[in-house]
């Protein structure tokens, strides 16, 4: 009896106190100060190179055209999405991915216009870093690569896997063509990140911790895939 | 120990509907809110007066007694008194500068209000989809702390990242290196180069 008194009183304090549900990120970052340097050269990169050809960018493309090629650079990379879901055993997701791929390679001519997502298949980036998450490998110490930003020891992976995973990457020989395939799909991604990146920068007192920070909590939450079409979390 | 039970059921009894009523006047005070920033945002008016009307919507809303105490950690208890006070002045006008007038950039999203989920510490989770054409869904979460009949909104998470997890490490990042002094100069300075900016 006075165990199980005990065990009710437990069970009500723990539905009062509860688990505390204010996240924190806590991070490893035993690199930090080469990360630093890293992060402090990227930037450098950002302003004087990335950030004025994305800005010309803009200077030559309406906000349509860079919707209908934001469109067809995340069509190229969907085979990798594909890829990764069904490594990560999800058949549903996979499918979704397939389906979404050769819709919008046909219908939406050659990835530019989004048509699948209007039936109900919306976009879900997955990349081997995800996977690895998905198959119990911890994200190990934070990370920060020259150019391609944050990172962690894990989620490194996503590179090379994503180059062997990707039709265009593997099928196509000429390294010209391949080089630029990758620098267009780049200067696409990073316009449509640069507003966002701008105004994280600006609210920020250390910049470099606000994208650790960021980062990890969007790639935990990526791995859980936290947010499927309802909003549910399930 | 029937009388403990029936007690415990009691209790348990009348916190359950309570819960549910909480989280439907949740969602309907994120849904109120959202509506009133809306009709603010789509007005002709000027950037400066939308920001201003956005500030004095969301001031009495923000619990920026609690936020900003629990982005600064550890940092807290070991500041002196008239520090606590000159950063929580420099911390309302940085958190309000620096995200409340970010609204008026607004470009024609529609907002929904998905659900509400109460957490174990009493606050309820808000879920909010936000869409407009050409661009991916995203969601907004909004966590709420119950007050009285009303709300106060304590965290913002977009997509899985915390507001105040991100700043809860910044702020132990910049006061470990440079001091809480530091801090206070640097939220203010922000607060006004984002005032000067819009």
């Amino acid at each position: 009896m006075k165990f199980r008194h005990l065990a009710a009183i437990l069970c009500v304090g723990i539905t009062l106190t509860g688990r505390p549900v204010l996240a924190q990120d806590d991070v490893h970052d035993p690199l930090e100060p080469f990360n630093r340097g890293v992060f402090f050269f990227n930037e450098a990169v950002s302003a004087m190179i990335f950030t004025p050809v994305a800005t010309g960018y803009r200077a030559v493309t309406t906000p349509v055209m860079r919707d209908l090629l934001k469109n067809a650079a995340d069509n190229t990379i969907e085979p990798v999405s594909m890829f990764n879901a069904f490594l990560q055993g999800d058949f549903d997701h996979g499918m979704v991915s397939f389906w979404r791929f050769i819709i919008n390679t046909t219908v939406g001519l050659g990835g530019l216009n989004d048509v699948a997502v209007t039936a109900g298949l919306e976009r879900r980036q997955e990349d081997f870093g995800q996977t690895l998450g998905v198959w119990g490998f911890g994200e190990g110490p934070y990370l920060v690569l020259p150019l391609l930003g944050p990172s962690n020891f894990r989620d490194v992976w996503r590179w090379p896997a994503g180059y062997y995973l990707d039709p265009v990457t593997v099928f196509v020989d000429d390294s010209a063509t391949v080089w630029a395939y990758i620098g267009a799909v780049a200067l696409v991604e990073y316009e449509s990140l640069m507003d966002p990146m701008n105004d994280l920068r600006a609210a920020s007192i250390d910049p470099y911790v606000t994208f650790r920070s960021v980062y990890t909590q969007q790639r935990r939450a990526s791995i859980l895939n936290q947010y499927d079409q309802e909003g549910e979390v399930p | 120990m029937r009388r403990f039970w029936m007690i415990w059921l009691a209790v348990a009894g009348l916190a359950m509907p309570a819960a549910a009523v909480n989280d439907e006047a949740a969602k309907a005070f994120v849904e109120n809110m959202a509506a009133k920033t809306l009709a603010i945002v789509k007005t002709d008016a000027s950037e400066a007066a939308k920001q201003a009307a956005l500030e004095d919507l969301f001031r009495p809303v923000v619990d920026v007694a609690f936020v900003g105490r629990f982005v600064l950690g550890q940092h807290w208890r070991t500041a002196t008194p008239a520090q606590q006070k000159e950063y929580l002045a420099a911390y309302g006008p940085f958190l309000m500068k620096n995200y409340i007038s970010r609204l008026v950039k607004y470009s024609g999203q529609q907002v929904k209000v998905t659900k509400a989920v109460p957490d174990k510490d009493g606050s309820v989770l808000v879920t909010m989809a936000i869409t407009a054409p050409n661009q991916e869904k995203f969601f907004v979460e909004y966590r709420l702390r119950p007050e009285g009949k009303d709300f106060k909104l304590i965290d913002i998470v977009v997509e899985g990242v915390g507001l105040l997890a991100s700043q809860r490490s910044e702020f132990n990042s910049v006061v470990s290196n440079k001091g809480l002094d530091y801090l206070i100069e640097a939220l203010k300075k922000k607060a006004n180069a984002a005032a000067a900016a819009s």
